[in-house]
């Protein structure tokens, strides 16, 4: 087993393979050989990581938002009637959190009604501008009581303006698509936004958690796939919930896998095997 | 120990200011200047710049302009500029010489939203940091330069389809996004070709090799197809990229056939994601062996909830059979479960079955008020995925049943539609 330049012999017994070596923080490659035969992973020394009391999560959808949500209804569907963008604005905000839900999965994240000490709030606002949301940055989740935002005029900007981006959607979508459609998008967002107040990513911009060698801002890098090929595994181009907007397509952001067509099911983002690893220490599941 | 863990909480300085950093999602494509220029109102150069009291999210500048390269501005005036706290904000003294892509000015309910009390002209930075261009940064100045003094769409399309392998990654993820933006059509013959010969290119980054498998993926051109799988196919890409191009042949013609041929063949990288895109786009594509329906029922009543959660999902892929609708039904109303997201796959599994049985079963959870509001409103959404047959009447019931007005809303609704 090799790590940078050293290499040590394992004891293999069938799959398993046991051996000691001394990792240098951040990134390295650990190479397994056997005869001809060798395989690689990449390995992340974190530090100063403890885990932390359970997570909580609220979702405060403010005034407004359902103005937001309407104007979403009526510029993506064709001719809805009243009773149509009205059941919309329910559903969205029905299963909006249900995303946010499945998404720390596996987590020790739950949702809840009310603030408190371990509470992230998440605020769906009526802001629009050029931003999806934000949220602060906080390496090792040492604040628990934190808020992150969701510009929902934003996506209604964006739907809206630019409809035939968000591929595959067509306007004569069913409402329920629609509304799946959406609440996929905010939810994303919400769970992507909480990510960062949960510490995820961390770059070298002096963010904390620079081991985590994100970029963009504090997200997933896609350089990582160019200079550790095949074995990073931590961007693709949206499917992550971490990677980057601005590199996420409008489909993912919808869980839907093509652009073309509608998939036979939905394709949500989720955390990939390292941001997993990372809420996984941070707040573990008894 | 509480208060001493949150003093080493990570902060960013601007300005001598202290202040929590953030992070933020931005729409596709907003690092380029297609995105940036489209929404901007205003584009100016920086004449002076300096920073003001920050709000509780956003870094406030106060510009002078030395003059404006999109719309119009007064350059005796100042004007504030808001960018978001995140990774990247530039020091005031940075942004002097650059250039701002500004959104705005904003009315007074988005100021208030912002937190912002001022008066004269305010207007967001465009995606954040991405929309000030620092004055050190002179290749990406040259570029913007050039871009914005284009008009013309078709002369914007000339300079993007001229520049997609050009050296340097900034004017390569325009010149992409620029054949990316929502007003163009899914491009001719001789941007396909441009879009193929230019994925072979060592000069593009992996990323923005991506745009062009997404671009090549939206033509839905024959040519496109046999570019995706070239690329699918070649083991001296990254993985990530021959991955994405497996996952694009799903929606272009013929994809399916080079999907199958990928899966049957015996390369590790590509053959299972053949096989996910697979079952993507064709039903029959699923590996069901014949024990899976038992050994997935079976795993609705296992002690952990994820095993749980996998059997309830995993069942909606199965042939429809009366006993297991009634074990789905089970998991979805079971008093005793503790977890949400069981219950949720129970549903989603429920709506996959166009039979009488689920719907009854669906209508059943939507109306069992012990259950959370957002279960109750998947029942609902769950029904309006059946046949219509099937679903109207269900909607109907149920649009005068329910007692939570919310919930009888959707329901209203979606029988509506119907």
């Amino acid at each position: 087993v090799t790590v940078a330049n050293s290499t040590v012999n394992a004891t293999v017994t069938g799959s398993n393979w046991q051996t000691q070596i001394t990792l240098p923080n951040g990134l390295s490659e650990v190479r397994a050989r056997q005869g001809t035969a060798s395989a690689s992973i990449l390995l992340t020394l974190g530090t100063g990581l403890q885990s932390r009391p359970p997570q909580r999560f609220r979702l405060v959808w403010e005034a407004g938002v359902d103005d937001e949500l309407r104007a979403i209804a009526r510029g993506t569907l064709q001719n809805p009637t009243a009773s149509t963008v009205e059941a919309f604005v329910v559903g969205v905000r029905q299963l909006t959190p249900s995303v946010v839900v499945r998404a720390y999965n596996g987590i020790n994240v739950t949702e809840t009604a009310n603030d408190g000490p371990d509470v992230h709030t998440i605020q769906l606002r009526p802001s629009q501008g050029t931003i999806f949301g934000q949220s602060p940055f906080d390496c090792g989740n040492l604040a628990q009581q934190q808020t992150s935002e969701v510009w929902v005029g934003t996506y209604r900007s964006e739907l809206v303006g630019s409809f035939t981006s968000w591929q595959p959607m067509e306007k004569t979508d069913s409402l329920q698509t629609r509304i799946e459609d959406i609440a996929e998008a905010l939810g994303r967002t919400a769970a992507h936004e909480m990510g960062h107040s949960l510490g995820l990513v961390g770059s070298g911009l002096g963010q904390g958690c620079g081991y985590m060698r994100g970029c963009d801002g504090g997200h997933n890098c896609s350089n990582l796939e160019e200079q550790f090929p095949g074995i990073s595994n931590r961007f693709r181009f949206g499917q992550y919930i971490m990677d980057p907007g601005e590199k996420t397509s409008n489909n993912a952001r919808i869980a839907e896998p093509l652009r073309g067509s509608r998939a036979l099911v939905r394709a949500p983002a989720f955390f990939n095997p390292f941001n997993s690893s990372y809420l996984a220490a941070v707040e573990p599941v008894p | 120990m509480r208060t001493i863990l949150t003093a080493v909480a990570v902060v960013a300085v601007v300005g001598g200011i202290t202040l929590p950093m953030h992070a933020d999602d931005v729409p596709y494509g907003a690092d380029g200047l297609p995105y940036l220029t489209r929404r901007s109102t205003l584009v100016v150069e920086v004449e002076d710049a300096r920073t003001l009291d920050p709000t509780r999210t956003f870094v406030v500048y106060e510009v002078k302009a030395r003059r404006a390269l999109k719309g119009t501005v007064d350059a005796a005036a100042s004007i504030v500029a808001l960018s978001p706290r995140v990774a990247g904000v530039k020091e005031a003294k940075d942004l002097v010489g650059g250039l701002l892509f500004l959104d705005g000015p904003l009315d007074e309910a988005a100021r208030k939203a912002r937190g912002v009390d001022r008066k004269g002209p305010v207007y967001d930075v465009v995606a954040g940091t991405k929309g000030a261009i620092p004055s050190s940064d002179k290749g990406a100045l040259g570029t913007a330069r050039e871009y914005l003094a284009l008009k013309e769409p078709d002369a914007r399309l000339t300079w993007a389809v001229e520049r997609i392998s050009n050296a340097d990654p900034y004017v390569q993820r325009s010149a992409l996004l620029e054949l990316a933006e929502p007003t163009r059509k899914p491009a001719d013959d001789t941007v396909v070709a441009r879009l193929a010969e230019s994925l072979r290119s060592e000069n593009v980054r992996a990323d923005n090799k991506g745009v062009m498998v997404q671009l090549l993926e939206r033509t839905k051109s024959p040519r496109a197809t046999a570019a995706l799988a070239d690329l699918a196919k070649t083991k001296t890409a990254p993985p990530v990229l021959r991955q994405e191009a497996v996952r694009a042949l799903g929606s272009v013609p013929g994809g399916d056939t080079v999907l199958r041929e990928l899966r049957e063949g015996k390369d590790p990288m590509v053959a299972p994601a053949a096989q996910r895109a697979l079952e993507l786009i064709r039903p029959e594509a699923q590996a069901r062996p014949p024990d899976a329906a038992s050994k997935y029922r079976a795993q609705l009543a296992s002690p952990d909830a994820r095993a749980r959660q996998e059997g309830a999902a995993a069942l909606g892929s199965m042939d429809f059979s009366a006993e297991l609708v009634a074990d789905l039904r089970q998991s979805a109303l079971n008093p005793k479960e503790t977890s949400q997201s069981v219950r949720l796959a129970a549903v989603a599994s429920l709506a996959r079955f166009s039979k009488k049985e689920s719907a009854e079963a669906l209508k059943a959870v939507a109306s069992d008020e012990s259950l959370s509001s957002s279960v109750r409103a998947a029942a609902v959404m769950g029904i309006a995925k059946l046949e219509t047959g099937v679903s109207l009447q269900a909607l109907k019931e149920l649009a005068g049943s329910l007692r939570d007005p919310e919930i009888k809303k959707l329901a209203a609704g979606l029988a509506d539609q119907q």
